[in-house]
Formats: structure tokens, C-alpha cells, sequence
């Protein structure tokens, strides 16, 4: 364990890793402080760089850029009131405020160094948590690890959309288009329509380029933003603000446990965490008043649980495949182009290039923070591109990115329908990420349902470990309808 | 229910009645496939068909109920429908163009003449910026995808045709 845990920071210390990672942290930035580009869709964008890279140069790459993502997106935030992320949506709430009141250096000070906390507690916690999910896992079968999938989309199905109906159809869909091509085992076809292009299946790169990236460009191009639309005064306070979190020590602490437990949760996101650490810091405040027009404790606690989350969220996606997130929902596909095959894999003879995506976050976030600090003023002068000029490479890199797996045309084609299909589901409100999953997992969940009937049969329902994640599963599954059932039986206040 | 809400509530269920349409399918061509081939899709696409069947049905049951969602669930915005479906068709003509533009004349030619002509054209960007990302965007295809990544980028049908590739 102990030598894996030197060799995975060996990995990404060495060269081209460490330079690789360099170049995440600078696309992240770039697009961790533009709002219109999500930290999903930047990895997905990112996906086809890495095909000729070995797995810990691919990390380092990928994580490097994810991870700061939200941290620079966290200036946005502040400065201007625009999210320059999803996941950091909460630190509005009352970081423009003081940025308002003259105190943008010290809400950014505090929610930065929040973030490389919750960041590090995280990435600490996936270290730790290797050891306990070890054993555990040597207890599972393929029928298991099938059920543990299942119950994987179960929660984002269940959890990422307002409906777990329409989450549930999407999965569905994804899991459906899994299976075009040749059948594994058998090679026989299956819905190609004589497409000699589909007998290979349908490619997870063009599909996440379009499903994600091709909604946000065009939203970009709707919308025709201007991303700075207010000048920002002096960034003082920024040490004022690092003085801040410690000076909360308690609220640090739960917030970083916030973070961790949602991000280990699979499908509730950095969304769901920033909002339960804020509603948390205004819980346990004495002054709850303050909230909402400057209290920098609504500033430090979503931004730590936010980050916390981020990392932890690796810990299912490694140990099971079960992403605890969008993003790393995105990241399955890395792994499948890198030939790696989340579960005990990674947790054994790949454990190295596990290690080295926990440093790999550590080392982002600090020199996330150093950059920061050297080039405040420099990066919020980035937010005043206007959005039509970002519109030409977005797309180039969508069809390049697509083209390059294979050198053809057709998967820029697979792309433009899977953003036609995105576009549609975005604006009707249906979730992408149960899709994207199902796309992503499909082919492993039926190797699994393959083995498990042929070797019990349908004997292998009813082991015990499968009984209880199918319970779990149909618990998450009716988890909306069994809290509206609840809040409507609760009698309504006089 | 206001026209806006009656014309995403109708996307919604015909949508909705698409997947079902998908999923229908589905099942029909998997009952030809050979046992081992078609467990998986059966399992599949049987659930799924009932639960796009599901939400047809709770989108009919809406018919009439409360005004529909926003269109965009993430972000507010102030565009009203009509002219966000303008603006939607228009982008999307404009990137579908651009896949046109790779087809007939390749990455190296259309990509920086179809930047330049989206940022004079459609976003009535000034020349200098237009001419800049053109340019940004031509380095990066020779640049870095065809001289570093060295991928074998397509020449274009119709310059091919014409023997200028």
C-alpha cells in the first residue's frame, strides 16, 4: 500500500505528467472562470487529447483541469454574481454581497482557501478509504458488481433530474444505445440497420461531445454573453479571508464532512453539497440574519463542501464504477479510452494510478491557489472575452475531438445527433447524466448479467448482497415519490 | 396553460412518445435476436418502454395543470420564448454549416473561414477579433492537431473534386 501510495505521487511528479497537469490547470482555469463551460463538458472536451497518453499522464491531465475548475469559478462568482460554475452557485448568496461592500479580496480569500481544504480533506479521504473498500470488495461477485451498477444508476437516474421517470428513460436509452453492434460473446448484430459504421457500437467520445458540449455552445451562442458585465474594484483581503476559515474551525470541519459524505453518495453532486453545507452555516449560525447580504460563513462552507465533494466523488467512481457525479460520470469514459476497468482493478494492480489521482487533485488545488494569488487581477481580465469569440474554437474542438478517435466523419455526424438529442433534453428538462452513464456502463453491466446467469442461473437474485443492493436500489429509486408523499401528509402550518 | 407552456408541454410528450417509439422497437428487434444476444437488450428496453409509456402518461395527466417548468431548469435568463428559439435555430444553422463547410473543404480550409464568417456575420464581431480567433482556430488544427497529434485530417469532398487538396 505504502510503496503505491510513493509510486502514484512518483507518477505524476514525473515528466510529461507533471507538465501535462500544468496544461489541465491552465485549460481549467480558462474555463472554470468563462461561465457557459461546465467542468463536465470541459472534460469531455478534453477526452480526446488523451488517447495517445499513458493512464497517470491522462489523470494528471484530466484531474488537473477538473479540479481547479470550480476553484476559478469561484471568482466569477464573487466578482460579478454569475456562477462561473454550477457548483458554485451557493457562494453568491453572500460573496457578491461583500464584494459589493468592498470585500471581494476577503470573500475570495476565504472561499479559495475553503476550497483547497475541502479539496485536500477529500483527497485525503480517498486515500484513506482505500484500505476500508479493499476487503469489501473482495466479497463481490459478478452479480454483485451488477447490482452495484444498477443501484449506481439508480441514484443519478433517481436524484440528477427533477423527474426519476424521465432520469430512469434516460439511463434506459443509454443502456439501450450500449448495445449497438456486435453482441459481445455471440458477435452477432444488433440494431446497426446494415450500417457497416455501427458494427463497432457507438463511441463514448462523440457521444459525451455532443450530449454535453454542443447544448452549452449553443446556449453560449443564444445568450450572447458578455461575461464581465460589471467592473470590479481593489482585490484586497485576500489574506483576511484565509484567516477567516480558520477562524471557523468547527464549521471548516462540517462542512468538510458534508462534502466527503455527498460526494461518496453517488448522483447528488457538488450542487446538492454546496447548498446542504450553506443551509448548514446558516442553521448553526447565532446570527442567522447576516445571511444573504455578506457573512463570509455563507461563503467558506459551500465553497469547502463544493470542493470536498469534487474529490471524494472519486472514491465510487474508482472503487466501483459508480460515479458520485456528472463530471466524474464524464471521467468513466477516460477510463474506458486509458483500458481501465473501474473496481478492484484500481484498487489492486492499477492502485498506483489511484494514488496518483489523489495527488494529482492535491497538487492542482495548491497550485491552483499559488496562481491565483500571482494573477488575481490578470484572471477576472479573462472574464471580459465575450462569448461569440469562444463559439469558433468550441466548436472546432468539438469536431476535431470527435474525428480524432477514429478519423472520421461519421462520429462528428454521432456527435451533431447526440447534441441534437442533448439540446432537446436540456430544454425539456430531462437529465443527461443517467445517459451518458448508461452509454458508459452499458457494456460492463451486461458482461456482468452475462456471467451471473451463465455460471447461478437466476439463483444469483437471490444471494444475499444482491437482495440488499436491490432494495437499496428500489429504495433510491422511490426516494422522490416517499418524500412528496411524506411533505403532502404533513399537515399544512395554520 | 399560456402558448409557451402549451408548446413545451406538447415537445414533452411527443419526446416522451419518441422514446417509447425507441424502446418499442427495440423489443420488436430483439425478440429476433438468439437467446444470449437478446437478454440484455429485453431487459433493457422492456422497463424502459413502460417508463416512457409512464411519462406520456403524466405528461397528458399536465394537460391543463399548472404552467409548465422553465425551459432552461439551471439558469434564469430574460429572452423571451420566440426569440430564444430564433436564436437556437440560428445557432444550430450555424454549426451545422460548419460540419458543411469541413465536409466540402476540410478542417484546414473551412475552419478558419467559417470562424471568420460566424464572428462577422453572426455575432457582428469587428474584423481585428474576428481575424484573431480565425487565425487562433487555424493554428490550433495545423498546429497542434495535424503537426503534433498528426491527425490525418480529410482534405474536403469538393476540393478533393476539384484535384486542389
Amino acid at each position: 500500500m505504502f510503496e503505491a501510495l510513493i509510486a502514484g505521487l512518483g507518477q505524476v511528479l514525473s515528466w510529461p505528467a507533471i507538465g501535462l497537469m500544468f496544461v489541465g490547470i491552465g485549460a481549467g482555469f480558462v474555463v472554470g472562470i468563462l461561465p457557459g463551460i461546465g467542468g463536465a463538458t470541459a472534460l469531455a472536451l478534453m477526452m480526446p487529447f488523451i488517447f495517445k497518453m499513458e493512464p497517470a499522464e491522462a489523470f494528471a491531465f484530466l484531474l488537473g483541469m477538473s479540479s481547479v475548475v470550480a476553484m476559478t469559478g469561484e471568482i466569477t462568482s464573487i466578482l460579478f454574481g454569475v456562477p462561473g460554475e454550477p457548483v458554485t452557485a451557493a457562494t453568491i448568496v453572500d460573496g457578491h454581497p461583500m464584494a459589493k461592500q468592498g470585500q471581494a479580496g476577503r470573500a475570495l480569500g476565504a472561499a479559495l482557501f475553503g476550497a483547497l481544504i475541502g479539496a485536500l480533506v477529500g483527497a485525503v479521504s480517498l486515500m484513506v478509504t482505500i484500505p476500508i473498500v479493499q476487503p469489501f470488495l473482495r466479497s463481490f461477485g459478478s452479480p454483485e458488481f451488477l447490482m452495484f451498477a444498477v443501484l449506481g444508476i439508480a441514484f443519478i437516474s433517481s436524484l440528477t433530474g427533477r423527474s426519476p421517470v424521465k432520469g430512469f428513460a434516460a439511463a434506459g436509452l443509454g443502456l439501450l444505445l450500449a448495445t449497438v453492434g456486435q453482441a459481445p460473446g455471440t458477435s452477432e448484430l444488433r440494431y446497426t440497420f446494415g450500417q457497416l459504421y455501427l458494427w463497432e457500437g457507438i463511441r463514448i467520445v462523440p457521444a459525451t461531445l455532443g450530449l454535453f458540449a454542443i447544448p452549452e455552445l449553443i446556449d453560449l451562442a443564444v445568450h450572447r454573453t458578455s461575461i464581465a458585465r460589471r467592473d470590479v474594484g481593489a482585490l484586497g483581503g485576500l489574506r483576511e479571508g484565509f484567516l477567516d476559515v480558520l477562524r471557523h474551525k468547527g464549521l471548516t470541519l462540517r462542512a468538510c464532512i458534508i462534502g466527503i459524505v455527498v460526494g461518496v453518495a453517488p448522483g447528488i453532486g457538488g450542487n446538492g453539497a454546496q447548498w446542504v453545507a450553506y443551509g448548514h452555516a446558516v442553521q448553526s449560525s447565532r446570527d442567522p440574519k447576516r445571511f444573504g447580504h455578506g457573512a463570509v460563513e455563507g461563503v467558506i462552507a459551500p465553497a469547502i463542501a463544493s470542493a470536498g465533494e469534487r474529490t471524494s466523488a472519486l472514491i465510487p467512481t474508482v472503487a466501483f464504477g459508480i460515479p458520485g457525479n456528472v463530471s466524474t460520470a464524464v471521467l468513466l469514459g477516460a477510463f474506458i479510452i486509458q483500458g481501465l476497468v473501474p473496481g478492484r482493478e484500481m484498487l489492486t494492480r492499477n492502485l498506483a494510478i489511484t494514488f496518483g489521482m489523489a495527488w494529482t487533485m492535491m497538487l492542482a488545488n495548491i497550485i491552483a491557489i499559488v496562481i491565483i494569488l500571482l494573477l488575481a487581477k490578470q484572471l477576472v481580465a479573462i472574464t471580459r472575452i465575450r462569448g461569440a469569440l469562444l463559439i469558433p474554437p468550441l466548436v472546432l474542438l468539438v469536431f476535431l475531438g470527435a474525428y480524432a478517435e477514429r478519423n472520421t466523419l461519421f462520429d462528428v455526424v454521432v456527435a451533431l445527433l447526440f447534441g441534437a438529442v442533448g439540446l432537446v433534453m436540456v430544454r425539456l428538462d430531462w437529465p443527461r447524466a443517467p445517459m451518458i452513464l448508461g452509454l458508459v456502463l452499458g457494456q460492463t453491466i451486461e458482461s456482468y448479467l452475462s456471467l451471473s446467469v451463465n455460471r447461478y442461473e437466476f439463483e444469483w437474485l437471490l444471494r444475499p448482497l444482491v437482495l440488499v443492493f436491490i432494495a437499496l436500489s428500489l429504495l433510491v429509486a422511490l426516494s422522490p415519490y416517499l418524500t412528496a408523499w411524506r411533505q403532502r401528509r404533513k399537515p399544512a402550518p395554520a | 396553460m399560456s402558448g409557451d407552456g402549451s408548446r413545451r408541454w406538447l415537445a414533452d410528450l411527443v419526446f416522451a412518445a419518441s422514446l417509447a417509439v425507441v424502446f418499442g422497437y427495440a423489443i420488436y428487434a430483439a425478440l429476433g435476436f438468439a437467446e444470449n444476444t437478446k437478454l440484455f437488450p429485453l431487459a433493457i428496453a422492456i422497463p424502459s418502454f413502460l417508463l416512457a409509456l409512464g411519462q406520456v402518461a403524466l405528461s397528458l395527466r399536465a394537460r391543463g395543470g399548472a404552467p409548465a417548468e422553465r425551459t432552461d431548469a439551471d439558469e434564469p435568463d430574460a429572452l423571451a420564448p420566440s426569440e430564444r428559439t430564433r436564436r437556437t435555430a440560428i445557432a444550430c444553422a450555424w454549426v451545422l454549416g460548419m460540419f458543411a463547410a469541413v465536409y466540402l473543404l476540410g478542417f484546414l480550409v473551412a475552419i478558419p473561414l467559417a470562424a471568420l464568417a460566424y464572428l462577422r456575420l453572426g455575432a457582428r464581431e469587428r474584423w481585428a477579433p474576428s481575424i484573431g480567433v480565425g487565425a487562433f482556430c487555424w493554428a490550433l488544427v495545423y498546429g497542434l492537431f495535424d503537426r503534433v497529434l498528426h491527425v490525418p485530417l480529410p482534405p474536403g469532398v469538393l476540393l478533393s473534386a476539384l484535384g486542389v487538396s
